[in-house]
C-alpha cells in the first residue's frame, strides 16, 4: 500500500468515527478512535476542516467536530471505491 | 489475415460491438474516476486495460461497418491499395489494443511487480501481435488462453469471498473467454463471427451489470 492509500484510509477512519458517534465527536474521542498520534491528528483535522469534510462546533464548554454533507458524501464514495476494489479484485 | 466478406456480415455485429464498446468504456471510466480520487496506479492500469478494449471495439466497429455499409467485395478492396493499407493498419492497432488489454489485466490481477517478468510479458505481447497479424487463428486462441488466466484469478477470488458480485464478474469473464472459441470457426462459416461477438457482448454486459451493482451500493 502506498502513502496516498494510507492517507485516504485514515481520512475514512476519522470521518466514520464521527459518523458512528451520531455526526458529532469530541476531539479526545476522535483521537482515541482514529488511533493516531496527537501531532498527526492535528494535521489531519486541519486538512479536513480546510476541505470542508468536518466543521468545528461548540456545545457549551466543549469543542466538537461535526461531519458535514461533503464528509458524508466522502464516506459513501470511499465505500463505493472499496466495493469496486474488492469486487474487481484490485 | 482473414478478410471479412460483406456477404457474411449482417450489419448487426457492428451494433453488437458498439454496445460492447460502451460497456468497456463505462468500466474504464469508473476506474479512471477512482484513480483521479485516489491516485493509485492499480486503478489507472485497470482503466487503461478497459480503455484499450474500448479502442479495440471502436476499430472493429469501424472496420465492420465500413465493409458492410460500403458493400464492397473483398477482392475489390484487396486491389485498392490505400483501402487495404488502412484496413491492415487498423487491424494491427486492434490486435495490439486487445492483446495489451488482456496482458495488463493479467499483470494487474496476479499483482506481478517484478520488472523482469513484466518485460517478458511485453516480449510475449510483441510476439503474439506478430503471430496474430500473420495468422488470424492465433488471436482468438491466444485471447481464450489469456482470458482463462483472468477467469482463474476471479474464480479463486470468488471461492474465497463467496460474494455474489464476484461470482458474476467471474461468470462474465468465462462468457467472454468462451466467446473467443467461436472465432476460429469463421473459416467454415462466417456467421460464427456474429455469434462470437454476440456471446462476447453478453460477457461484457454481465461485467457492466456487476459494475452498476457495485456502484449502487
Amino acid at each position: 500500500m502506498n502513502e496516498k492509500r494510507d492517507k485516504i484510509e485514515i481520512v475514512f477512519d476519522i470521518l466514520s468515527a464521527v459518523e458512528k458517534k451520531g455526526g458529532k465527536i469530541k476531539p479526545t474521542h476522535l483521537l482515541y478512535k482514529a488511533n493516531l498520534s496527537h501531532q498527526r491528528m492535528k494535521k489531519y483535522i486541519a486538512e479536513l476542516l480546510e476541505k470542508g469534510l468536518i466543521q468545528e462546533v461548540a456545545e457549551g464548554q466543549n469543542k466538537l467536530y461535526m461531519l458535514t454533507e461533503k464528509g458524508t458524501q466522502f464516506i459513501a464514495e470511499y465505500q463505493r471505491i472499496k466495493q469496486f476494489t474488492e469486487s474487481f479484485g484490485l | 489475415m482473414v478478410l471479412i466478406k460483406p456477404t457474411a456480415l449482417i450489419g448487426l455485429e457492428s451494433i453488437i460491438e458498439l454496445i460492447s464498446l460502451f460497456a468497456t468504456f463505462a468500466i474504464g471510466y469508473a476506474a479512471a474516476r477512482i484513480y483521479r480520487l485516489t491516485k493509485e496506479k492499480r486503478y489507472l492500469y485497470f482503466s487503461t486495460a478497459f480503455l484499450f478494449l474500448t479502442l479495440g471495439f471502436l476499430i472493429r466497429t469501424f472496420i465492420n461497418a465500413g465493409i458492410y455499409f460500403g458493400r464492397k467485395d473483398v477482392v475489390e478492396i484487396a486491389i485498392n491499395t490505400p483501402v487495404i493499407t488502412i484496413y491492415k493498419a487498423l487491424s494491427l492497432i486492434y490486435l495490439m489494443a486487445m492483446i495489451s488489454a488482456y496482458l495488463i489485466l493479467i499483470i494487474l490481477t496476479f499483482k506481478i511487480q517484478d520488472f523482469k517478468l513484466v518485460s517478458l510479458f511485453v516480449i510475449f505481447a510483441l510476439v503474439s501481435l506478430v503471430a496474430s497479424y500473420k495468422f488470424y487463428i492465433v488471436f482468438p486462441i491466444l485471447s481464450f488462453l489469456l482470458l482463462l488466466h483472468i477467469v482463474i484469478y476471479y474464480a479463486s477470488q470468488y471461492h474465497q469471498s463467496k460474494k455474489p458480485v464476484q461470482g458474476w464478474i467471474t461468470f462474465g469473464f468465462i462468457v467472454i473467454a468462451v466467446a473467443q472459441l467461436a472465432f476460429p470457426f469463421i473459416y467454415y462459416d462466417m456467421q460464427w463471427f456474429v455469434f462470437g461477438t454476440a456471446i462476447q457482448l453478453l460477457g461484457y454486459l454481465i461485467l457492466l451489470a456487476s459494475l452498476i451493482k457495485v456502484l449502487q451500493k
